[in-house]
């Protein structure tokens, strides 16, 4: 079953050759507004689609944007990549009818990055890729997409963490797969580790940052909870470690709700 | 806010997201995918006027702009609008009652702890507020989906791979 699992998460289909070379980009530094530009020229889904949000009533200015440059800057560089990003794979879409995910994973792995990027920023993680913990949070759950296709909840059972009954049906779970899948897309062993380790921050081999994505993927459970495996995968205490208060958290909920509305409008 | 008329719209609830209000004379509600979120269903049995509120965060204090413009994403904001809304929209507010859904939690860590202060919070609004909790189905790590009749006060839980309940 392990293998052929694996086999399925080599099938997936993969970022677009602009999607890889934009990830490319951001393992060596934030790219600049040149660098961005250039990326969604290669690719003219992105240039209609950029433009069209430029003009769109969300950023509308005085004036009509035909360029590319000009559309970066109206729309901000920073959002305009995350946004490419929040389109990296179709597979975040389609719906997950084992999983009882039928909407897809894309609004909770949007919210999933906006929360991990708002808690980094605020802990002023440092992290060798910059925006690592947005990819990570936002790929983390990508092996479910894999164990869908096999995934029968009669034979679950009950009890344990659903991560662990993944591990024990199928000999592997989601976050390993969805390490595999980064793996073969090209991501950065940080990141492979990050998507690897994000229901065990507290195993020996996780990167600091896995207690990030794992916090942030607590506050997308508490929020948005679908699926059979919903609030099976409980944040360990040692989250508590990061130290933030009640109210910082409420905060950074508030924040990255508003934050998901704008991107999911965007992506619309 | 105006209700529909009744019987003169679809037939399938009125489906109410996260941080939103619904206020309706007989027409089913729905919410879905509560966690940490609580879900007041309040009826007047006299009238068959309800609400079913679905709140996010405990107290507006966070953030009063946003609360202006969204009262229904906090417990204090958004029982106030709907107290406000369904007394308006006909019920009376002496023979309100209401139903509590949610507050799940998501582990040990404090990050877990949003559901447990959203519950404390509804149930002192409603306590200081005079309007009785008539059931609940509270806490516990389910996710719960929410349909309620404001005729009868009816509340149905589902949860995936668990039998309805009803309220």
């Amino acid at each position: 079953m392990k293998a052929d699992l694996i086999e399925k998460a080599r099938a997936l289909d993969a970022p677009s050759p602009s999607i890889q070379a934009l990830l490319k980009l951001m393992t060596r530094d934030e790219p600049t507004l040149r660098e961005v530009e250039n990326v969604v020229k290669q690719d003219p889904v992105l240039t209609l689609g950029l433009l069209k949000l430029a003009n769109s009533a969300l950023f509308e200015g005085t004036q009509r944007i035909e360029s590319l440059d000009r559309a970066i800057v109206r729309v901000g560089q920073k959002r305009v990549v995350r946004w490419m990003l929040a389109q990296a794979t179709r597979s975040l879409n389609n719906p997950l009818a084992n999983y009882e995910a039928l909407g897809g994973i894309r609004d909770a792995a949007v919210l999933r990055a906006l929360i991990a990027e708002k808690i980094a920023d605020l802990l002023d993680l440092q992290d060798p890729n910059p925006g690592a913990f947005y990819i990570a949070a936002l790929l983390a759950d990508i092996g479910k997409v894999v164990i869908d296709k096999v995934l029968d909840t009669e034979k679950m059972g009950n009890g344990a963490r659903f991560i662990d009954r993944e591990r024990s049906t199928f000999g592997i779970d989601h976050a390993a797969l969805g390490a595999r899948v980064a793996r073969q897309w090209g991501l950065s062993q940080n990141l492979v580790s990050l998507i690897r380790w994000h229901h065990d921050p507290d195993h020996p081999m996780a990167p600091p940052g896995a207690r990030v994505i794992c916090a942030a993927d607590a506050f997308v459970e508490a929020l948005c909870p679908t699926g059979i495996d919903a609030l099976a995968n409980p944040a360990p205490a040692s989250l508590d470690a990061l130290g933030l208060d009640e109210e910082t958290l409420d905060r950074i909920v508030l924040a990255a709700t508003l934050d998901q509305q704008e991107m999911l409008e965007m992506l619309r | 806010m105006s209700l529909l008329p009744n019987q003169q719209m679809d037939t399938s609830p009125v489906i109410v997201g996260v941080g939103d209000l619904a206020v309706r004379r007989r027409d089913l509600m729905s919410t879905h995918a509560l966690g940490s979120c609580i879900a007041v269903c309040a009826w007047d049995p006299q009238t068959s006027v309800g609400f079913l509120l679905h709140f996010m965060l405990p107290d507006s204090a966070l953030d009063p702009r946003r609360a202006d413009r969204q009262p229904a994403l906090f417990c204090d904001t958004g029982l106030e609008r709907a107290m406000a809304d369904v007394v308006r929209n006909g019920a009376n507010r002496a023979t309100l009652g209401c139903k509590l859904v949610g507050g799940a939690a998501v582990g040990t860590a404090n990050v877990a702890n949003i559901g447990k202060r959203n519950l404390l919070a509804a149930r002192s609004w409603l306590w200081k507020a005079g309007i009785p909790i008539r059931a609940e189905e509270v806490g516990g790590t389910i996710s719960r989906t929410v349909h309620f009749d404001p005729s009868s006060g009816r509340v149905v839980i589902h949860t995936p791979g668990q039998k309805d309940r009803t309220l």
